[in-house]
């Protein structure tokens, strides 16, 4: 310790203990017999020995590296520009993407062990899409196997926070085992307890951190308070750490106790999470249920449905996974182009140092034989590449917080966890890391290469092996600006496509407005009656609207309702063959829907105010379900379930607008509660969208249906949204992916094309000799420029060759991302390929033009 | 001559009290009848390795001649350090003498 502290004091009073040593060998000398001084020997080696000792002899070094290696780059303005620049964007752009797709795909989970929790349901044809899982079977499986530790919730929905504040919340429903089993705990205060969770309890609630500071203040006197939840006094116990997140992503603002049913509750949805045991995998933990999940379905089938019964099975998958099925695809692609940008970007540094290092080699031969160290030589290298990365890196963090913010402003939505992407260490230190290790890799490797070779007379022999290597590395580059314009394009025609798909409906001039009633205003029934139809007539009174309509979904979002289609088409029968299968959703829509959405009706009629009579029951079928129910015949009066057919509406996308539209049928909403059934979300009774079509501007036609739900009550939040808006919120992650891609494309394609140009301005250069000796003989400009401007189209020929090579490899992957696009369309490709060639000639036709121009007469002086 | 051994040297003619740099050299040319020479460069390196190690202090002071010179003194860690040495030099040179014994 003690040594450690007399370096740095050596280090700090440096100047003044070299100034000391001087004046105490001076001394020395001069008390030195006359005839011996001179074996004293040479003073400044011995500073530089004794500085040695002190360590900080490298510190001396590293300040001479960077003050030459600044001189040089200060010189080389052109070149240290250009290599910025390239570094800049590399890094900006891989940072910006990094900080995107870490906290989905590498960051650990925020729970304790994230890496082993499993999300596990039932996957069920017949039922439809999506996983279940059931009260009963929970219930059995969490004892009856020792693999993993269950724990169970119910989703996220929405709640009211009433009293002086009023708000909407997002409230989760966990059991009292969630937070344990995912091993978060409470920042403040406690988890409810076992007894909490039971059917009656007092109510208790556990806050998130953001209401805790929003609505508590952060006080710590928030626990044991009491709000009124949903018209309940519910008690805080306990405020969730900061980083808490919901295992489906879904933001929740309070956590409550699920309070399951405690009998006759078998079929009780909810979703389970289970922790692994130690030594168990997802494999192991689906195979240790595999004996629980028989008794299951063998229960399953007597109550249910044999076919049921049969056609289920389990899913066990890391949580992670599940968060992220359906943008893993994206994020990986994301990352695929970024990383293939940043080797065009190093590619382009690397023949720019590559380029700079011709031009070095007489200086680095002359400090070699003034007795510099190859050591040192090195170390110069290694400082200049440093120095180059640390700057480039500087600037590149810059650029990508700029980037995240334009990212954020593509594309806010949630599902790519936007929001929550930042600048922070763990981004910082792959942001440094990456720019280091691609200075030093791009840097360095061409240039250890070079110092071996070097000598005072060999001026000119490692010249043509030299341009051997950056031909190469154009030929990579373009190679790679193939396949991500190639990508790119393809992103692009699939977005086009998705625009421009037919929906089924008319989007022009419609608003909408969206709410969910209170619970604590609206619990009865009869409260709920009575909204809808204040809201029918006032709906009406709007002044221009063309048509209105209460729907209580909106497409291109499914229905939130489903039937099992053999109910519906052999209610009489049980379920006995496949072609019963799936499900079949259903909307509950007033009379004007259809034409205030546009929807064409192909055969039969529309609802009228007669359907709504008591005691009637029709409906509206798609064609897809007509298809289904009857082919081509005519399903006008067939019954569906208890239900009469009275017409066949056009089909419309009802399961995002990638996906051809699923069958799905309307019912008429009526005046009173007949007709309605159940759905797995609690409030949907109090859940509705107004639609109006109308000839007003959308700020009028958004204050109209305003105004007419806050005469009915002031008290209802709605969402205003125009159907355009509301479709453009599903474009905007292909809309986001594509603008990524084809910005990574064309600036790779940009930097490719400079790289190009400055490989061919140096070619040309090195040949000025030649061409003055073929302009001498007779060569016309034409011939000149047709010369060089082949040399240029052959690399990109090659380059080429390879980028259609790793597109067919690579572009497959694309496939999951592309809608109505094959991932090896010929015209993407060949439009691809002829940008390409057109920036190639454009990068080879300016040297070229250049060399034309040549003067034989002082061409031929050029050394 | 050897730094490990230099260092020996110096720790030990300054056992008797504090030295500066010139006065090392010449103790060491005269106790050794002139035969072991302290090169002067290698004195001052050797002389920093010994402040770093924290084995000597040193002190400016004036000379016997009037001039302004560093005088090193040995700190209790030298002194241990020398007895070290000592040890490790009388144990291998007594081995070494063995073997010329006997060979």
């Amino acid at each position: 310790m003690g040594k450690l502290f007399r370096r740095i004091h050596h280090l700090v009073n440096r100047k003044r203990l070299e100034r000391e040593l001087e004046e105490e060998m001076a001394a020395h000398r001069e008390m030195m017999p006359a005839e011996r001084r001179n074996s004293f020997g040479n003073a400044l080696h011995f500073h530089d020995e004794s500085r040695d000792l002190w360590g900080w002899l490298w510190i001396d070094h590293l300040r001479q590296d960077l003050i030459y290696a600044a001189r040089g780059f200060t010189r080389d303005r052109r070149f240290t520009f250009s290599a910025l620049i390239a570094i800049t964007l590399a890094v900006g752009a891989a940072t910006a993407v990094f900080s995107v797709v870490d906290r989905s795909l590498f960051r650990p989970l925020p729970y304790a062990h994230g890496d082993r929790l499993v999300s596990v349901g039932l996957i069920m044809p017949l039922f439809g899409p999506g996983e279940y899982m059931f009260l009963g079977a929970y219930r059995e499986w969490r004892t009856t196997q020792s693999a993993l530790d269950l724990t169970a919730w119910n989703g996220v929905g929405a709640c009211d926070l009433s009293g002086e504040a009023p708000a909407r919340l997002n409230c989760a429903r966990v059991e009292a085992g969630f937070l344990p089993t995912l091993g978060v705990r409470p920042l403040l205060g406690r988890n409810f307890t076992v007894e909490e969770d039971q059917p009656g309890a007092e109510p208790v609630a556990v806050v998130s951190y953001s209401l805790w500071r929003t609505h508590f203040g952060g006080d710590a006197a928030a626990i044991g308070r009491k709000i009124d939840l949903d018209g309940v006094s519910t008690r805080i116990v306990g405020v969730l750490p900061a980083d808490f997140e919901t295992p489906d992503l879904t933001p929740a603002d309070l956590l409550i106790p699920q309070k399951f049913p405690l009998t006759n509750a078998r079929n009780y949805p909810l979703s389970a999470v289970g922790r692994l045991r130690a030594g168990q995998t997802p494999g192991s933990a689906a195979a240790a249920l595999a004996a629980p999940l028989e008794r299951f379905r063998q229960d399953f089938a007597t109550r249910v449905g044999a076919d049921f019964a049969k056609s289920m099975w389990l899913h066990v998958e890391p949580l992670r996974d599940r968060q992220n099925r359906q943008y893993r695809l994206a994020l990986w692609v994301l990352l695929g182009a970024v990383s293939a940008f940043v080797l065009i970007a190093c590619a382009n540094v690397a023949n720019l140092l590559l380029a700079r290092s011709a031009g070095r080699r007489h200086e680095f031969a002359i400090r070699a034989s003034l007795g510099a160290a190859r050591h040192r030589l090195i170390a110069q290298l290694l400082t200049e590449s440093c120095l180059l990365g640390l700057i480039g890196g500087a600037a590149g963090c810059t650029l990508a917080w700029g980037l995240l913010r334009a990212f954020v402003a593509i594309a806010p939505d949630a599902t790519l966890r936007m929001r929550d992407a930042a600048i922070d260490g763990r981004v910082l230190t792959f942001a440094l890391l990456l720019s280091l290790g691609t200075a030093l890799i791009f840097g360095l490797a061409p240039s250890v290469d070079r110092l071996r070779s070097e000598s005072l007379t060999g001026a000119r022999a490692a010249g043509y092996r030299r341009s051997w290597i950056r031909q190469s590395l154009i030929a990579g580059q373009l190679a790679v600006s193939l396949v991500l314009l190639a990508g790119a394009g393809l992103l692009l025609m699939s977005l086009w496509r998705l625009q421009n798909a037919p929906l089924g409906l008319n989007r022009e001039r419609v608003v909408t407005a969206t709410f969910t009633l209170p619970a604590y205003r609206y619990a009865k029934d009869a409260t709920q009656i009575n909204f809808f139809n204040a809201l029918e007539s006032r709906l009406n009174d709007v002044p221009g609207a063309i048509a209105t309509a209460i729907t209580d979904s909106l497409p291109p979002a499914p229905g939130p309702r489903t039937a099992p289609y053999w109910r519906l088409a052999n209610p009489t029968g049980s379920v006995t063959s496949p072609d019963m299968s799936g499900s079949v959703g259903w909307r509950y829509v007033s009379v004007g829907y259809f034409e205030a959405l546009g929807i064409a009706i192909r055969r039969g009629r529309a609802f009228t105010d007669a359907d709504r009579a008591h005691g009637l029951r029709n409906v509206v079928i798609n064609e897809s379900l007509a298809r289904r129910l009857v082919g081509d015949g005519d399903p006008i009066g067939k019954r569906l379930g208890g239900n009469t057919v009275i017409g066949v509406a056009a089909d419309v996308r009802n399961a995002g607008l990638d996906r051809p539209a699923q069958v799905e049928y309307y019912q008429v909403r009526k005046a009173d509660r007949e007709g309605i059934a159940g759905s797995d979300d609690f409030a949907w009774p109090r859940r509705g969208t107004a639609i109006v079509r109308s000839n007003l501007s959308q700020h009028e036609a958004e204050e109209s249906l305003r105004v007419a739900i806050r005469q009915i009550d002031p008290a209802v939040p709605i969402k205003l949204e125009s159907m355009q808006a509301r479709l453009d919120t599903f474009l905007v992650r292909p809309r986001f992916q594509t603008t990524l891609l084809l910005m990574f494309a064309l600036m790779g394609l940009a930097l490719a094309g400079i790289g190009l140009y400055g490989l061919i301005s140096f070619l040309v250069a090195e040949r000025t000799r030649e061409i003055g000796v073929r302009i001498a003989l007779g060569a016309t400009p034409r011939e000149i420029a047709g010369l060089v401007v082949t040399d240029g189209i052959r690399w990109t020929v090659v380059g080429a060759v390879l980028g259609i090579a790793g597109s067919v490899l690579l572009l497959r992957v694309l496939q999951g991302l592309l809608y109505d696009v094959k991932s090896l369309d010929p015209r993407v490709f060949a439009a691809a390929i002829a940008i390409l060639f057109a920036v190639a000639f454009l990068a080879a036709w300016v040297p070229a033009h250049r060399a034309a121009k040549t003067d034989p007469a002082i061409a031929l002086r050029h050394d | 001559m050897p730094q490990g051994a230099l260092i020996m040297l110096v720790l030990r003619v300054l056992r008797t009290g504090p030295l500066h740099g010139y006065a090392i050299a010449q103790r060491i040319r005269h106790l050794s009848d002139a035969v072991l020479q302290a090169e002067e460069g290698s004195l001052y390196p050797t002389l920093q390795r010994m402040l770093l190690e924290g084995w000597v202090r040193a002190e400016w002071g004036i000379s016997e001649s009037n001039r302004r010179v560093r005088f090193y003194r040995l700190t209790p860690a030298g002194r241990k350090q020398l007895k070290r040495e000592l040890d490790e030099y009388q144990q291998i040179s007594a081995a070494i003498q063995a073997i010329l014994r006997t060979a």
